[in-house]
């Protein structure tokens, strides 16, 4: 089929673009094929033959059958194993011998941003449910109830455990600073029963740097004073272990 | 004569706010500002409560959701100086807005808070729709073209679907509901006939314990919550 007027894939487009970035970019995208066409050729290179697959259109690999654990299974030893030698190998090529233990399952100590003497209260960022399928803040009748289990709108807010901010001497709809290592803002408190007394929380999803009609200028966005860690281990990010300290404005 | 009531399912209502939008987008009212939310005028047709009890850490929140209660004795009928609010034969309590002279007396009287006043007019292009679902096209246009700035207005348990609905000669509670009751995903709302022995209202408002709120001042609503 040919592409109508003056136009390419976005494959080609990408491939070009990144060609053109050059250094690091440019690189990964070596040996990949080079355009659309190359690199579904480089993907199914090995898995079936490309007039083949240019006539029926579709690969389908074999069916699982139920027993077959060789299949499934991608461990060195070919046996389910506690001691993950998965693990242990990616672990020697990337941190040279660490703790030989790590690879077993294990409880680890939670690595906590900001020490407990200085900020008393973790902080923890939830997407309520306006927020999930990525920003309804721009859209006044989802923004005016975006706190749905309060009842309110048009902003977010930083929610405490009512003793807790009995000792701190925040009362309920009061602006306080939410202070954490790596900076501060200004938030709304809501005193509320159901927060642990050591946790405070904040939704996401509103404080836009960007112009909308609806969100300019509504709520705070924690992620602005949340720390960059990651668990060594697995390499994911860690959101939820920065320590803040609330107090009134 | 049907008596409509709704039945609202405290158990299975999660509090998602659906039935506010979908009613706002029915009715095209229009969205507040956070200046009117903090004076409290914004217009909301259906609210829905979180009302929490308890201490920590034996804390329980629900969700009550709240459209106009349609009181067989509705305070808000009793008092229109201009008897623009009324009691329609099947038990909508309904209004003209021709006739409000928007002196908020049926807000005061109102012991549910369900009532709002338009403190201003509707933008033209308030909820641009360009793409029009395909089931819409076919209900036509809302009886009230615009909403119109200093009358007060409240929910109508869509008494435009159900008519059209009659005309049609469609089953209302099955085939023909309220915006609200269409947009709830857990089922949580029910709409139909209090007076027919059949119907889904009845049949759940016999086998399981429901109230009503403010029940002691005695205004006889027609929407019943059922116990969580």
């Amino acid at each position: 089929m040919e592409p109508l007027y003056d136009t390419r894939s976005i494959t080609d487009i990408i491939f070009e673009i990144a060609g053109r970035l050059g250094g690091t970019v440019a690189s990964s995208f070596n040996g990949i094929g080079g355009g659309a066409e190359g690199f579904v050729k480089y993907r199914t290179g090995d898995i079936i033959p490309w007039d083949e697959l240019k006539e029926k259109g579709v690969w389908l690999g074999p069916a699982y059958q139920y027993g077959n654990y060789d299949g499934i299974f991608n461990t060195p030893s070919g046996k389910f194993e506690f001691y993950s030698a998965n693990l242990a190998g990616v672990l020697e090529k990337t941190a040279g011998a660490g703790n030989r233990l790590d690879c077993l399952p294990h409880y680890q100590e939670v690595e906590f941003l900001g020490d407990e003497g200085s900020y008393p209260l973790t902080l923890l960022t939830y997407q309520p449910l306006l927020n999930v399928e990525n920003g309804h803040q721009n859209y006044p009748w989802a923004q005016e109830l975006y706190m749905v289990m309060h009842g309110f709108g048009w902003g977010n807010f930083i929610e405490i455990n009512k003793e807790k901010a009995g000792e701190l001497g925040i009362r309920d709809r009061q602006m306080v600073w939410v202070e954490s290592p790596f900076g501060r803002i200004k938030a709304r408190a809501r005193v509320l029963e159901g927060m642990h007394p050591e946790v405070v929380c904040m939704a996401t999803g509103q404080g836009h740097y960007a112009e909308g009609q609806w969100q300019k200028d509504i709520g705070v966005n924690p992620n602005d004073i949340i720390g960059v860690s990651y668990d060594h281990l697995s390499g994911q990010s860690s959101f939820f272990n920065t320590r803040v300290k609330v107090y009134r404005a | 004569m049907a008596k409509w009531g709704m039945v609202i399912d405290l158990d299975k209502c999660v509090g998602c706010q659906a039935c506010t939008i979908a009613c706002k987008e029915e009715n095209s009212v229009p969205h507040g500002s956070p200046d009117e939310q903090r004076q409290r005028r914004e217009p909301y047709w259906n609210r829905v409560l979180a009302v929490s009890e308890g201490e920590y850490p034996t804390v329980r929140v629900e969700f009550i959701s709240m459209p106009c209660m349609h009181c067989e004795e509705a305070p808000c009928v009793t008092v229109c100086p201009a008897k623009a609010t009324y009691h329609r034969e099947d038990g909508i309590v309904i209004q003209d807005f021709r006739r409000c002279i928007g002196c908020r007396y049926c807000i005061v009287a109102c012991p549910y808070g369900v009532r709002n006043f338009n403190f201003k007019d509707q933008l033209e292009k308030e909820y641009h729709r360009p793409d029009l679902p395909p089931n819409r096209a076919d209900r036509g246009p809302w009886p009230f073209p615009r909403r119109v700035r200093g009358v007060v207005e409240k929910c109508t348990f869509c008494f435009h679907r159900i008519d059209k609905g009659l005309e049609e000669g469609k089953k209302i509670g099955v085939d023909v509901v309220p915006a609200c009751v269409e947009a709830c995903p857990t089922g949580a709302r029910l709409f139909g006939d209090l007076e027919d022995p059949e119907s889904e209202v009845s049949y759940l408002l016999a086998s399981r314990g429901s109230f009503r709120l403010r029940e002691a001042l005695h205004t006889q609503p027609s929407v019943f919550y059922l116990h969580s």
